[in-house]
């Protein structure tokens, strides 16, 4: 009878770790005031910079940031709104990274929620468009070939 | 018949020692793996997050040669 309790004891103790990985990869989420906001404002910034991304005036970093890659192609009178976008686009990026980390209790994965993001926008940009490499060197993103 | 039944119980861990170890072992593992838990990054789940956000604000397509339908 002991024997049948200590047996029922151990299988439970090694499927508990299973019981809570099964638990641990639950969708991330997405959602909270702050965000919310965050994904407001970003949608401003982005009808404001996909034409200069499409005509190739602005590019992006490989962290995803905006970056002036043509300044002749953007009108003088204009220069100083968009650097007000940009850089208030690359604030709100970071600002969501660190919302989403803390919504889902691990401030300490930011980092790599940053990472992701900027790897998923990096990816799903159309061919064409400028990326520059983190030696500052600029090329056209090829369309994939698959 | 009920002294030889509770005698048995007390003999129990003494003819078996590898019964305690073995339990230790379990929660140990048990315990580390909940450990690990705690620094595993779902990368999965956060590509997942990435695509549905990216997809909201920048209305992207990602299937190649096609253009961005703006």
């Amino acid at each position: 009878m002991k024997k049948l309790l200590l047996i029922t004891l151990t299988l439970l103790a090694l499927s508990l770790p299973k019981t809570v990985m099964a638990q641990a990869e639950p969708d991330m989420r997405v959602n909270s005031p702050a965000i919310t906001e965050l994904r407001e404002a970003m949608r401003g910034h982005v009808a404001q910079l996909r034409p200069l991304l499409e005509s190739g005036a602005l590019g992006m970093k490989m962290d995803g940031s905006i970056a002036v890659r043509d300044p002749a192609g953007v009108p003088v009178a204009e220069r100083q709104k968009l650097a007000a976008v940009i850089n208030a686009n690359t604030r709100d990026k970071a600002a969501l990274y660190r919302e989403i980390a803390r919504v889902n209790g691990h401030p300490e994965w930011e980092q790599q929620i940053a990472e992701t993001f900027a790897r998923t926008l990096l990816r799903r940009i159309p061919a064409g468009w400028w990326i520059q490499d983190n030696n500052g060197a600029w090329s056209q993103k090829q369309a994939a070939a698959d | 018949m009920k002294s030889d039944l509770s005698g048995r119980r007390v003999a129990l861990l003494g003819q078996r020692p590898f019964l305690l170890p073995a339990l230790m072992f379990a929660l140990s593992t048990a315990l580390s793996a909940c450990v690990t838990i705690n620094i595993y990054f779902p990368a999965a789940a956060a590509e997942k997050a990435a695509e549905t956000f990216i997809d909201d604000i920048w209305q992207l397509q990602e299937s190649p040669g096609q253009n961005d339908p703006q």
